[in-house]
């Protein structure tokens, strides 16, 4: 079994070297002077050269100056970044309050077309944002937040990707426990905050974490919705790439790799608790 | 028993405890704490870039253009040169009687130069008298005329207002009568009764009609010959028969009779059909003849009001023609001004000649000097031009400053100077320069003379001429440090708020303008360049450049 093993080791850890390639590649990108960017993207970049472009993971002449300009000569950079914080901090709260009370209904509780209604939430899971754009346009402007932060934070604080997430944590809770919460005269909500939230919080803190991922990388809706500069969040850093921006465009790139690094590893035994909630059958 | 040797216990130090070691912080945790810690950093780095950013953003204070004029103070250095020499004239052709003096004869004011002939200085008044009597008389001949003539044309314009006036009277009055009968006109013809009925079916009806009554009067005709007919072979019959003929005639009459009466009735009514018929088609042919007959009235009455009015525009177009003929202004005719300009020259001529005889014909030299030439000759009248010349005081002359030849367009006669001598002199004001011309030395400088006055300063001495221009009072004018120049073309900088990720930005924006004028310190640029209350960029403590992001000061 042994050659097998290795073989597999050896299969696993040449994709986990792919899947990482890119963020080495950044982490180049950040390290590497103007000269040598140049060079190396031209003939991407540049309309009157021809060519493949070229890499290197160790440059040949490494320099800071992207990291020193992007953090201490572009004020823009932060001013987006904290939109961002705020949208990412705006959604999540948005989905704890109203995706977790949502999740607790459809697992607890029977009442006439919960299958139907939550079917319905399946589908517009389902559902890419390019189908529910213009609809969504049309109801934002008419109750005037388009070119507001609300325009991007409420539609995905109702979003239902997260009650799904969190009703299958919901669901496996026994109904034992709720029994008795019940027999201890709790009424509804002390069984929900004080028994359904606790035994759930592997799949809430799951769903938080997805939905950072999520919301931290929005691009369409703010695109769409935000038409004030002043508004748009980081994935809008730098639309547009071109020579001059591309050593401050990678050291942004580094910059918003790491929140969401460390809050999926901060959430990732949830998150490994979630794949599997989600793959046991009923 | 013996003593049991004495032990010797070391006191031991008392172990350490171990101390309960902390459980390592999962990675979860640890995520945790590396995201705050990045959050803190973020801020951190938010407030230093916040800061250095401030720091490049140049701070500008607006400025706002002002009324004014553009002074020029120009400046040359020149010297005292010694005047020309100055040209004696006096009356041509008068005969010298006498010359006092010589090439290089110094004089003084006033010494007598040469003296000419009393005699001939009265001939030469007396004609020159009688010219300027004659030239009187002739402009009061040619006042006379012109008054006469303004009288004759005021007379020509007033008679033609007055034609107009009647032509526009008489042509009124004939279009609105032309306009009243075509009214009259108009009127009986609405009132005239339109003839009922159409032609076509009055007609129709009447040969109708009249076929009728053929068809009756026919079968009437029929009737009776066949009455006729019947009665005769009656007649015949009955006399064949041996029996009374009058009374088979009278049985077939009588048969015949109701028949008879009956066509004569159905004729009868014909004949009154018809005869109604007729009557209508007469009275639609009577009334269609009235009608075109009103019709007729009424276009006559419509083309004599047209030629009323047309009569009337040619006459009163002919009567404004007039008008303007009569009024129209007369050629320019100089000959009355020229004729006074000769007067004056005649009268200043005899005012010399009186002149000259109240001296005695004793011509004096107007200042001191040398005699540097003379032209007259004892018995030979005086030349046309300078009789003598004479030069002036060494002490007396002009002074000459050299100015740049860019500046020509702001130096000319007439504008006010000040000769400036030193820190220790007072300076000479109230100067008016002279000339201006291009320097026959360097012609990119200009020679500008002012004349000093008499003493003032000795021939040689160097000094500096200051001019000062004022221009015309501008009502845009902004200071030269404002103003930029871009391959010739002149611009301001201005501000303008521009949307980024920071918000609402100032940013240094190009504003063309054109400059009329300009000195050292201001300049002047067209007054629509800049909007009401629109500032722009006057001072920064560091380059401004199109496009960059600036920082209004704190008024």
């Amino acid at each position: 079994m042994k050659p097998v093993r290795v073989l597999t080791m050896s299969i696993l850890t040449g994709l986990a070297v792919l899947m990482c390639a890119p963020v080495a590649f950044l982490f180049a990108g950040v390290i590497m002077d103007s000269g040598e960017l140049r060079v190396r993207l031209g003939p991407v970049l540049l309309e009157n050269q021809k060519g493949f472009a070229s890499w290197s993971l160790l440059p040949q002449s490494p320099s800071l100056s992207h990291l020193v300009e992007l953090l201490l000569d572009s004020p823009e950079f932060f001013h987006m970044f904290w939109n961002s914080v705020a949208v990412v901090a705006g959604i999540l709260l948005g989905q704890l309050l109203v995706g977790a009370a949502a999740a607790w209904g459809f697992a607890r509780y029977r009442f006439p077309f919960r299958g139907a209604l939550f079917t319905l939430y399946l589908i517009l899971m389902l559902m890419p944002f390019q189908v529910t754009m213009l609809s969504s346009y049309l109801a934002l402007d008419r109750m005037g937040l388009i070119d507001t932060l609300w325009a991007v934070i409420l539609p995905g604080a109702f979003s239902t990707f997260p009650v799904f997430i969190m009703y299958r944590f919901f669901r496996a809770i026994p109904e034992a426990i709720i029994e008795s919460a019940r027999l201890d005269a709790r009424n509804a909500f002390q069984i929900f905050w004080y028994i359904g939230i606790p035994l759930g919080s592997a799949g809430i803190v799951s769903a938080m974490v997805l939905g950072f991922l999520e919301s931290w990388n929005l691009i369409e809706q703010p695109m769409a919705f935000l038409k004030d500069k002043s508004l748009w969040p980081l994935s809008l850093y730098l639309p547009s790439i071109g020579l001059g921006n591309a050593g401050p465009a990678f050291a942004g790139a580094l910059l918003a790799l790491v929140p969401a690094l460390l809050v999926f590893l901060s959430g990732r035994d949830y998150l490994e608790q979630g794949i599997v909630a989600s793959a046991v059958k009923e | 028993m013996g003593k049991q040797p004495m032990r010797h216990y070391r006191a031991r130090r008392p172990e350490p405890k171990p101390v309960p070691q902390q459980p390592k912080a999962s990675l979860s945790v640890r995520a945790v704490r590396y995201l705050a810690g990045f959050l803190i950093l973020m801020v951190l780095f938010t407030l230093l870039s916040r800061a250095a950013d401030s720091l490049t953003i140049p701070k500008v204070a607006l400025a706002y253009p002002s009324k004014g004029t553009i002074d020029r103070k120009m400046t040359g250095f020149g010297k005292v040169e010694e005047l020309s020499a100055q040209a004696v004239v006096t009356e041509p052709g008068l005969r010298v009687a006498g010359v006092a003096v010589k090439p290089g004869s110094v004089v003084e004011e006033g010494a007598p130069l040469f003296t000419l002939d009393g005699a001939d200085i009265e001939e030469k008044l007396d004609a020159a008298r009688e010219a300027l009597r004659l030239q009187d008389m002739d402009l009061a001949d040619r006042a006379s005329r012109d008054s006469l003539t303004v009288q004759e044309r005021e007379k020509a314009i007033e008679r033609a207002n007055e034609d107009y006036a009647a032509a526009k009277a008489s042509g009124d009055r004939e279009v609105e009568r032309a306009a009243k009968a075509l009214e009259e006109a108009k009127a009986k013809r609405a009132a005239a009764a339109a003839p009922k009925g159409e032609l076509s079916a009055l007609e129709t009806a009447c040969t109708q009609a009249g076929e009728a009554l053929r068809l009756k009067e026919d079968e009437l005709s029929r009737l009776q010959n066949e009455v006729e007919e019947r009665s005769a072979q009656a007649r015949r019959d009955a006399e064949a028969a041996g029996e009374d003929p009058d009374q088979w005639e009278s049985a077939v009459r009588e048969e015949y009779r109701p028949m008879l009466e009956q066509a004569a009735q159905e004729a009868e009514t014909a004949q009154q059909k018809k005869t109604a018929a007729d009557a209508a088609l007469a009275a639609y042919t009577e009334a269609a003849a009235q009608i075109k007959l009103l019709d007729d009235e009424v276009e006559a009455a419509r083309q004599s009001y047209e030629r009323a009015v047309e009569t009337r525009d040619n006459a009163l177009r002919s009567a404004g023609r007039q008008v303007e003929d009569a009024g129209r202004p007369q050629a320019q005719d100089s000959s009355g001004e020229r004729a006074l300009m000769d007067r004056e020259r005649q009268a200043r001529q005899v005012e010399r000649l009186e002149a000259l005889l109240e001296s005695g014909g004793v011509v004096r030299a107007p200042c001191s000097g040398t005699v540097t030439g003379v032209s007259v000759t004892v018995g030979v009248p005086t030349p046309d031009g300078t009789a003598l010349l004479l030069a002036g005081e060494a002490n007396g002359g002009i002074f000459t400053a050299q100015f740049s030849g860019e500046l020509e367009k702001y130096l000319s006669p007439g504008d006010e100077a000040v000769i400036r001598l030193g820190s220790s002199q007072m300076p000479i004001e109230g100067l008016k320069l002279e000339t201006v011309s291009v320097s026959a030395v360097d012609p990119s400088m200009l020679d500008v003379t002012v004349r000093p006055p008499e003493g003032a300063l000795a021939v040689g001495t160097a000094a500096e001429l200051e001019v000062r221009r004022k221009s015309r009072e501008y009502p845009c004018l902004v200071p030269l440090s404002a103003l930029h120049e871009d391959n010739g073309a002149y611009f301001l900088l201005v501000t303008r708020e521009k949307m980024s990720v920071l918000g609402t930005e100032l940013t240094a924006a190009r504003l063309d303008v054109t400059v009329l004028e300009k000195n050292e310190t201001m300049a002047a640029i067209d007054a629509g360049a800049l909007n009401s209350g629109q500032g722009f960029l006057a001072a920064s403590g560091k380059a401004v450049n199109v496009g960059d992001r600036v920082r209004l000061e704190a008024p």
